[in-house]
C-alpha cells in the first residue's frame, strides 16, 4: 500500500511527531506508514485521514 | 504503594522482557531503589535472615511497581503487532528447547530403567498449552 501521508503532512506543515500525537501512535509508526512498510488498521487509516483534513481514506491510502 | 510512572519507561525490546529506562526520572527511580536496598541492608547487621527478609520485601515492592508500569504502558497497533510476533517466536524457541529437554531426559531415564520427567519442564509445556487454549477461546469469543 502506498500513502500520501508525507505529502499531505508537508502541505499542512505538520511534523511526524505532531501527527503521531494527533492519532495516538508513535513517531516510528508514522514513519513506517510513510515508507509503506506498515499497513494500518481501518481505524488508524480513518484517524489519519481526518487528522490530515481529507475526506476519504482512499485520498490518503492507495492500494497498489 | 506505586511510585514509578509509565512515561519514565519503555517496553524492553532487545535483551529480554520487562521495561527499560526511557527518561532521567526512570534512571533516578532505579538508582533510588538500588540505593535504598543498600542502605536498608546496612541496618540489618550480620543477620542473614534479616538481609533475606529486607531483600524479599524490597523485591516485592519493586515487582509490584514494575508490573504496574508494564500494565499501564501504552502500545500502538504496530507495536502490539511487533510484540505479539516476537513473543510468539520466543514461545516457539522455548517450546522447542523444552520438548528437546524432555525427550533427552526421558530417553536417558528409560535407558536406566526408570520413567521420570522433570515436573517443571512438563509443567511449563502444560501451562503453555492451557494459556494458548484460553487465549484462543477468549479471542474467538471477543473478536
Amino acid at each position: 500500500m502506498r500513502t500520501k501521508i508525507r505529502e499531505f503532512r508537508k502541505e499542512q506543515k505538520i511534523t511526524q511527531e505532531e501527527l503521531a500525537a494527533m492519532v495516538d501512535v508513535t513517531r516510528q509508526t508514522i514513519n513506517s506508514l510513510e515508507q509503506g512498510k506498515y499497513n494500518p488498521s481501518l481505524e488508524l487509516a480513518y484517524k489519519i485521514t481526518k487528522a490530515l483534513n481529507k475526506e476519504r481514506i482512499e485520498d490518503v491510502f492507495i492500494m497498489e | 504503594m506505586i511510585i514509578a510512572k509509565p512515561e519514565w519507561f519503555t517496553r524492553r525490546k532487545y535483551g529480554g522482557w520487562g521495561v527499560g529506562i526511557k527518561t532521567w526520572q526512570g534512571a533516578v527511580y532505579i538508582a533510588g531503589m538500588v540505593i535504598s536496598l543498600i542502605v536498608m541492608l546496612q541496618f540489618t547487621g550480620q543477620s542473614t535472615q534479616a538481609k533475606l527478609a529486607v531483600t524479599g520485601i524490597w523485591m516485592t515492592f519493586l515487582l509490584i511497581d514494575i508490573f504496574d508500569v508494564m500494565w499501564k504502558l501504552k502500545l500502538d497497533e504496530r507495536e502490539k503487532m511487533h510484540e505479539a510476533i516476537s513473543e510468539r517466536n520466543a514461545a516457539w524457541g522455548m517450546m522447542i528447547v523444552l520438548v528437546l529437554g524432555i525427550f533427552i531426559e526421558l530417553t536417558y531415564n528409560v535407558m536406566n530403567n526408570r520413567v521420570y520427567v522433570n515436573p517443571f519442564m512438563a509443567g511449563a509445556l502444560a501451562v503453555g498449552v492451557i494459556i494458548k487454549s484460553i487465549s484462543n477461546y477468549k479471542l474467538e469469543k471477543n473478536n
